[in-house]
């Protein structure tokens, strides 16, 4: 890379092994491992660990290896992931890319030699690194392959890296080459042993936050660092041999898995580094390491196979004896009292301090950098700051008791919690002596009703706070002396320990648990708050807030704002971890904790770090058969459902169990060990499938992961269809109600019409007039021929009776009406003589008529026309096939005679409600004529 | 083209020709010798007639040797065994490496660096990728090469009866030096 100056400014030469407590390894056997295959491994962003063998590739959710079916025939030797998709890259060069759930597509490379690397740029470009091949940019199903002619300094690349600027990296046994690009130009520099690398062959790429570790097949590493464009750190000497792997686990910190050497943790800030074993005294070859989002580190290692541990715990197990009390002086020194003695942490050994011999209790530095150990019944011993000199008071000097169980003070006060009271001591001098001490001592008259005194605490306000066993917590400040147990304050008789939370003060009450104090208000925090033990000893909050509390199975830790709690126990090595007095010590690189022949350091982290298990669902099948994605509506039938859950809880994934619940069929949680859930015969509805994790089976609400879900009605029980079925019954019932409502009102207008018409013609035929005329008719024929007037009054009363019988009728036959019309005929001869002459040529004429109707026209016809000799009327009534006709010579009176014009009108309107026919007036100056449609078939 | 022809060519090219190029080194004088340590026997063998070229233009390397040249041993059956048994010499008749060498080496300067050489590395008939670090002095026209490195049988698929599993070792300690000469123009 011309015109960069590389400067090595800060070289680890000498190496003071502060690394020498050791992470604790957890195995993870899986027998598909072996030493032969390729191998390599991935997290994916649900947290689940994808492991290559081979052609196989499985998955691990911390307790059970999954096979998933990849249809490759070669080695897989790169797991790539982008997002949900993953990337395989095969030993023979193909790329495949697809889901494990789903299936795999062949990507469009040149193939030929081992997929070394893939990477993905801010633009999507894949970038895959081949062992032979060079570099390929694959983008849109089209590659670009890079090779020594255009700039690469090896054809062969080990592997491949993006950096925080999203330049490529790769590197070869001539170094590196530094890939950067803008739109189609693609520029290719390269960082060589020409500009300063140390070495040629550069094995492992690892971004760090800054820049990018490099590691070397001989000269160890350096660190680039992009702001600057240098490298800014590289190690001088390297015993530990070819770097195979490399993992960034933290700010500034690297693991290096090497060929034979163990992992080598290299820490830029600290310039320091140290070997970690995954098994003392049997190394083996570690060749990948992964973090993952719990900050647990991953392992294959040749001979071991696969290995977690949590690189922020670190363990120094020692035959010293129970840690008591621990110290980390102004001057960085480690200090670590047990019942056999005082020992200085160095190099990770526990080295006697020999100038003190006691069992010790407690340890402070003062603001003078004096040391001040409290002893178990040989009083209090004071060091001076060059560890040289040193003082003993006890119970003749002044002390309260001889047994201190701890030492808080502030400038020239000191705090003893002793097992005889409390004493506090008063500094008189810069370089203090017995003589310059003076003591006032706290017992049982003074208010501080009690003997053991397990703590003394001072806070940030200055006010001193006192846990005794069994006589409560007592606050002394300036005014004056409280009983918080007497006082009914707080109901806690034994306290170990304080910390202090923000204005909140946390308790360790043995066998009750955790108590938060803030004013007047307490908050307990037990089991079913996640506490692992009751039997809290020790207590601290680190620099970020998180609470730590010490008890006989490990610490846990919790995070009172999200209500989590971690657990750090056998799986990071703290097992008899039996803290005898919950020994805790706090400074800016994290937490100290004294246990059983065992000191636990654990490393804070940037900010609350506390996670959770997540819980997926892994498989949904419906009659067993696994939904397609999104997929979420099915038929009625297929209403039996079978949830598969993993959870990626790799730091401890035997305390996670489940609980769950279908809403719209559970009416409350349930909890499960299984992994599977099945719900047969749901009824049709909607349904909603939440599933969270449990850890030691307390609900990890944040976990919780949901399947919404439908299970449709069968056709003829959806709302569509039941809609449209009733519209249709509605319409069909309307249509039927019209149709009745229609014959109903048309009936009802028949009978309304026949009753006018009945009405109209009895009120024509009784009309004085008709029947005067019939009478006057009648009184001649009973002079001319009393037989013919017999004969007239039959007809006339035939002619009645029919009118009556047949009037309620809604149609008659032609022959009922033609009986009628003779009648009627007969009766207007024998009353107008030959003047009239009716024509009816209906005889053998089938059909119906409305009762009347012809009687009607043709009494129409006399009632409107001239009847007389010299203008006869003549009638005609016949049929003209389809209709009755009534015809008559046209011969109006000049009186008009008073009519309703009922007749006429009363028959078209019968008509029209009868048939659709219509009747016909056809009027001339010669002719009236009227035709009738003839009814040919009976409406019921 | 195997690997074994490939190297068979350069080697024959480079010799054959022997003139030429002032960038190739040959080599004059080569010796191999391993040694095998196992619990109950020590093996050593040698041989002189190891051959090579180097191109320190290219900075390619190429170096072979035949197997039945090796003797020593600790008795003539024990050298048949290994010839017939474990090497099958007659089938797999060379031990190749050939390669790069990955330092950049100024060579008009005299003086001893450590080098690596990048390669394939072919016994039995098996290859396998190897770096080995050596030594490369260059002393005016001649250029000396010595390198130790061990050699696991089971990498080569060799196969040792456990019977005498006890007897040879599974790691095998090899020494080699060898003066090569600038191929001076005819």
């Amino acid at each position: 890379m011309k015109g960069i100056l590389l400067i090595m400014p800060l070289l680890a030469g000498c190496y003071t092994l502060l690394l020498a407590q050791q992470p604790f390894f957890r195995p993870h056997p899986f027998e598909r491992i072996s030493t032969q295959s390729a191998q390599t491994f991935s997290q994916d962003s649900k947290g689940f660990l994808w492991i290559a063998a081979d052609s196989k590739l499985y998955r691990y959710d911390g307790s059970s290896f999954q096979l998933y079916d990849v249809d490759v025939s070669q080695a897989i030797s790169v797991i790539f992931q982008d997002g949900d998709l993953f990337y395989l890259g095969l030993v023979d060069g193909t790329v495949v890319r697809g889901h494990p759930y789903n299936s795999w597509n062949e990507l469009n490379v040149p193939k030929g030699s081992r997929v070394t690397g893939m990477v993905m740029d801010g633009e999507d470009h894949l970038w895959i690194s081949t062992y032979g091949g060079g570099i390929i940019l694959y983008e849109e199903d089209e590659s670009t392959q890079f090779m020594e002619e255009d700039g690469l300094l090896d054809n062969q690349i080990y592997t491949i890296s993006i950096d925080s600027r999203g330049q490529i990296w790769a590197a070869s046994d001539a170094g590196c080459n530094i890939i950067s690009w803008q739109g189609d130009q693609v520029n290719i520099e390269s960082l060589s042993r020409f500009d300063g690398l140390r070495d040629e062959i550069v094995y492992q790429l690892e971004p760090s936050g800054e820049g990018m570790w490099i590691g070397f097949q001989s000269a160890g590493l350096s660190h680039f660092s992009n702001d600057t464009e240098r490298i800014d750190f590289s190690t001088l000497s390297w015993p530990y041999g070819e770097i195979l792997s490399l993992c960034a686990i933290g700010p500034g910190r690297v693991w290096a898995g090497t060929l034979d050497a163990g992992i080598v943790e290299v820490d830029l800030e600290e310039e320091d580094m140290g070997q970690i074993f995954v098994e003392e005294g049997n190394p083996g070859p570690v060749s990948v390491i992964d973090i993952d989002r719990n900050e647990n580190v991953w392992l294959l290692t040749g001979t071991h196979g696969i290995w977690s541990t949590f690189p922020r715990v670190r363990t120094l197990r020692h035959t010293e004896g129970d840690v008591q009390a621990l110290l980390r002086d102004q001057q960085g020194q480690t200090w670590v009292g047990t019942q056999n003695g005082l020992y200085n942490l160095i190099e990770g050994k526990l080295i006697p301090f020999q100038k003190v011999r006691a069992n010790v209790l407690s340890l402070y530095e003062d603001d003078n950098h004096f040391l001040w150990i409290g002893t178990f019944g040989r009083g209090l011993i004071c060091l001076s700051p060059d560890r040289n000199q040193q003082f003993l008071i006890d119970e003749k000097d002044g002390l309260a008791n001889g047994s201190i169980l701890s030492i808080t003070g502030k400038g020239n006060q000191l705090w003893l919690g002793t097992l005889g009271g409390v004493s506090e001591v008063r500094i008189n001098s810069p370089k203090p002596s017995k003589k310059s001490l003076s003591f006032q001592n706290y017992d049982r008259s003074s208010g501080i009703d009690a003997d053991f005194i397990y703590r003394a605490y001072r806070d940030r306000e200055g006010v001193m706070w006192f846990g005794t066993d069994g006589k409560g917590v007592v606050k002394l400040d300036e005014q004056s002396v409280v009983n918080l147990l007497e006082e009914e304050i707080l109901p806690i008789k034994t306290v170990y320990s304080f910390a202090e939370r923000g204005t909140e003060l946390w308790m360790a009450a043995p066998g009750d648990g955790l108590y938060k104090f803030a004013g007047e208000i307490h908050r307990k925090y037990g089991l079913e708050d996640g506490l692992t033990s009751l039997s809290v000893s020790g207590i601290a909050v680190d620099l970020t807030r998180l609470v730590f509390a010490v008890h006989d199975e490990g610490i846990d830790i919790l995070d009172p704002d999200r209500g989590l709690v971690a657990y750090l126990g056998y799986n990071e090595g703290l097992d008899n971890f039996n803290p005898p007095l919950g020994a805790v010590y706090s400074d800016s690189s994290g937490l100290w904790f004294g246990g059983q022949d065992v000191i636990v350091h654990y490393q804070s982290g940037a900010s609350e770090s506390l996670n959770y298990p997540q819980v997926v669902f892994d498989d949904i099948r419906v009659l067993d058969r696994p939904i397609k994605a999104a997929e979420n509506r099915f038929r009625h039938l297929n209403n039996f459902i079978t949830f598969h859950l993993a959870s990626n809880w790799l730091s401890n994934p035997t305390d996670v169990t489940y609980r769950y619940m279908l809403d719209g069929y559970d009416l409350d949680w349930k909890s499960t060990g299984d992994q599977i859930i099945s719900y047969s015969r749901l009824s049709p509805g909607s349904y909603s499938m939440k599933v969270e994790a449990q850890l030691k089976g307390r609900p990890v609400a944040a976990s919780r992961t949901e399947y919404r879900f439908t299970i449709l009605r069968p056709v003829w029980q959806r709302d569509w269809f039941v809609g449209l079925a009733a519209l249709v019954l509605v319409g069909l019932f309307y249509l039927y109600k019209k149709r009745i409502e229609n014959n109903i009102s048309r009936e009802a207008k028949i009978q309304r019409e026949r009753i006018e018409s009945q009405y109209e013609v009895l009120k024509a035929q009784i009309n004085p007039h008709f029947l005067f005329n019939s009478f006057n008719t009648l009184a001649n024929l009973v002079d001319e021929d009393s037989e013919l007037a017999i004969e007239y009054i039959e007809k006339l009363s035939d002619y009645y009776r029919s009118i009556i019988q047949l009037r309620d009728q809604k149609v008659i036959s032609l022959k009922q009406e033609i009986e009628l019309i003779d009648d009627y005929t007969y009766l207007l001869k024998k009353r107008f003589g030959d003047n009239i002459t009716i024509r009816n040529q209906l005889n053998g004429v089938d059909g119906f008529v409305p009762p009347l109707t012809i009687q009607m026209l043709v009494e129409n016809a006399v009632k409107h026309n001239v009847i007389s000799k010299r203008k006869p009327l003549t009638i005609e009534i016949f049929s003209d096939g389809e209709e009755l006709v009534v015809e008559n010579n046209y011969q109006p009176k000049l009186t008009i005679q008073e009519s309703t014009n009922f007749g006429l009108q009363s028959i078209k309107n019968r008509y029209e409600l009868l048939s659709k026919r219509t009747i016909d007036v056809i009027q001339t100056d010669k002719i009236f004529k009227v035709k009738i449609p003839i009814i040919r078939k009976l409406i019921k | 083209m195997s690997l074994r022809k490939i190297i068979l060519a350069v080697l024959l090219h480079a010799t054959a020709t022997y003139c030429g190029w002032s960038q190739t080194y040959v080599c004059a004088d080569g010796y191999v010798t391993f040694r095998s340590e196992a619990p109950l026997e020590v093996i050593i063998a040698e041989s002189r007639l190891l051959k090579g070229v180097l191109d320190i233009e290219k900075n390619t390397f190429a170096f072979s040797i035949e197997i039945q040249s090796f003797e020593g041993f600790n008795s003539p059956l024990q050298r048949v065994h290994f010839n017939e048994n474990y090497l099958e010499s007659n089938r797999f008749r060379t031990a190749s490496f050939s390669g790069k060498i990955i330092e950049r080496l100024d060579f008009s300067k005299s003086g001893a660096h450590e080098v690596r050489a990048k390669g394939t590395f072919n016994i039995h008939g098996v290859e396998k990728e190897r770096i080995i670090q050596g030594t490369l002095n260059i002393n005016d026209d001649r250029l000396e090469i010595s390198s130790s490195f061990s050699v696991l049988l089971d990498d080569h698929n060799i196969k040792i009866p456990k019977i005498v599993s006890q007897k040879i070792a599974k790691e095998i300690y090899v020494e080699m030096s060898a003066g090569l000469l600038k191929a001076e123009e005819k």
